[in-house]
């Protein structure tokens, strides 16, 4: 729900804050990550995600001074090969571990 | 008296109890009985990884019983983060048989060791993980005789992991590749292209993403906006196998663990190879005929680039990464009018780039923020964590920037 909220508002949306290049780029990098976390993926889009991330970063590159660019802002480009490989995210990332420490169940 | 205790559980007798519950022994073959749909990912049963896994070990695959795990390892402080330091890392087992409802459920994750602090272990992790190393390699050769109540009789219950789960940093202790420096990227390896800024002294990964790109794109002509006055030639490098990783890392040799070992390293560490250790993964015989061994964790990634993103638009004092040191760097290697130091006569002036927003407009993204409400369970409500008089968001924590990223371009409107 909060995808199709996301997509329909953002053509509407068009920056008031920001220029709109700089935005977009923003608004890609943000599609992206909530894409590579849904919990069920085509393979084809995955695909896609591989291709276009890198575009996204790129488009980052030409807004955002060096300094903003750590190992951080680069491994995003290996994620879709991780989850066409090993599957959703839900299953590999840290968060149900986190959980537990929050929780104090440890 | 012992310098360190650390505690150890063993596996096999909570994997055995799987199969003596009614309720769970039929759900542990669950990844065989279900139907999945031909390219689409649901489960990591759907993945490259474990198909091939299956393929290459048919003895393995063909008691559907078999168990597939994952390590998990984090430090944390058990006294909260307002005490003193001390980095606890406790080791977590999850079981990868169980249908995504019960998957990552912490009935199902269980707590192998915890190795003490008071510092994090660092690449001597290996000393720690010793037991359970041995532990999952008996698993794998001679396996145990387990009950199994849906099928009322003894089977021979193996087990293989799959691969680790990691923060960053943590992926460097575990993996052996060092996750620090120039070469950071464990999939891009050596053929890194990040270089060291000259006010700053560590690595940035920038003008860096063009030779991934298809070899026609017009990213890649383009003088002005990258690299002034650079075309991108290189291609992709292919990512390396497992055996190929193992032969590399092989040819190092083995290092002393211990406190007395001191930084031993490697010859050419940092700048052909980052490895610090032959990972005690490699031991185990299937470890390199797994296609992914350690997995980078989109939840720091995520924290993180929205924490860069966030504090340079709104230029956050002391976090923007939009200083006086990126602006003498800038200088150097882009062709950006806007984000220079400008000197007029005496005075030196920063002109405004134009991905920081104004002050007012500032205002009214925090006060956009204060006035948000999300759907219950849906994020933790963070208007709570702003303060509009000061223009400061508080307490990020982990769990928080994951719904942010997804959401916060509309908070840029």
């Amino acid at each position: 729900m909060c995808h199709v909220f996301m997509q329909t508002l953002i053509p509407l949306a068009f920056c008031d804050l920001l220029p709109k290049g700089i935005w977009d780029a923003l608004m890609e990098i943000s599609h992206f990550f909530k894409d590579i976390c849904s919990s069920k993926l085509n393979v084809d889009h995955i695909e896609r995600l591989e291709k276009n991330i890198v575009k996204t970063i790129c488009k980052l590159e030409m807004i955002f001074p060096p300094s903003f660019f750590d190992s951080m802002e680069h491994l995003p480009v290996h994620l879709p090969f991780e989850v066409k490989v090993g599957g959703p995210v839900q299953y590999r990332w840290i968060y149900p571990l986190e959980r537990l420490d929050i929780t104090g169940a440890m | 008296m012992a310098y360190k205790k650390l505690r150890y559980f063993p596996i096999t007798p909570r994997l055995q109890r799987l199969f003596m519950s009614s309720r769970t022994a039929e759900q542990m073959t669950w990844h065989q009985s279900y139907h999945a749909v031909d390219g689409v990912v649901v489960h990591p049963s759907d993945g490259e990884a474990w198909k091939h896994f299956n393929s290459v070990h048919p003895h393995f695959s063909a008691e559907s019983r078999n168990v597939h795990l994952g390590l998990c390892t984090d430090g944390f402080n058990p006294f909260g983060s307002f005490a003193a330091s001390y980095s606890c890392w406790p080791v977590i087992l999850t079981v990868y048989n169980l249908p995504p409802g019960m998957c990552m459920r912490s009935e199902f994750m269980f707590l192998s060791m915890v190795i003490p602090g008071p510092s994090s272990p660092g690449r001597n992790i290996d000393v720690c993980l010793r037991p359970l190393i041995d532990e999952l390699t008996q698993l794998w050769s001679s396996g145990a005789l387990t009950y199994d109540i849906s099928r009322k009789q003894n089977f021979v219950m193996r087990a293989a992991l799959m691969w680790t789960i990691n923060d960053f940093p943590a992926y460097g202790m575990v993996s052996g590749w060092s996750t620090h420096g120039k070469l950071a990227c464990p999939y891009c390896m050596e053929n890194n292209k990040a270089f060291t800024l000259t006010n700053r002294g560590k690595a940035y990964f920038f003008y860096y993403h063009r030779y991934l790109l298809p070899p026609n794109h017009r990213y890649r002509k383009n003088k002005n906006d990258f690299f002034v006055g650079r075309v991108e030639k290189d291609v992709a490098p292919p990512r390396l196998s497992g055996e190929e990783l193992f032969d590399v890392v092989s040819e190092y040799g083995d290092i002393m663990f211990g406190l007395q070992s001191g930084k031993q390293k490697f010859p050419d560490f940092g700048l052909t190879h980052n490895w610090v250790k032959r990972s005690i993964f490699w031991e185990l015989s299937y470890w390199k005929t797994n296609l992914l061994r350690h997995n980078l964790d989109v939840m720091h990634m995520e924290n993180n680039v929205f924490e860069n993103i966030f504090n340079t638009v709104m230029d956050v004092k002391g976090k923007t990464k939009h200083n006086i040191k990126s602006r003498l760097d800038v200088v150097l290697f882009c062709n950006c009018k806007n984000m220079e130091l400008v000197c007029d006569g005496s005075r030196v002036a920063k002109p405004r780039a134009s991905f920081v927003l104004e002050k007012n407009a500032q205002l009214l993204v925090y006060k956009w923020l204060k006035s948000l409400r999300f759907p219950d369970g849906h994020a933790s409500n963070i208007s709570r964590l702003v303060n509009t008089e000061e223009c400061k968001l508080y307490g990020m924590k982990s769990h928080v920037p994951c719904v942010y990223a997804n959401t916060h371009p509309i908070s840029f409107l």
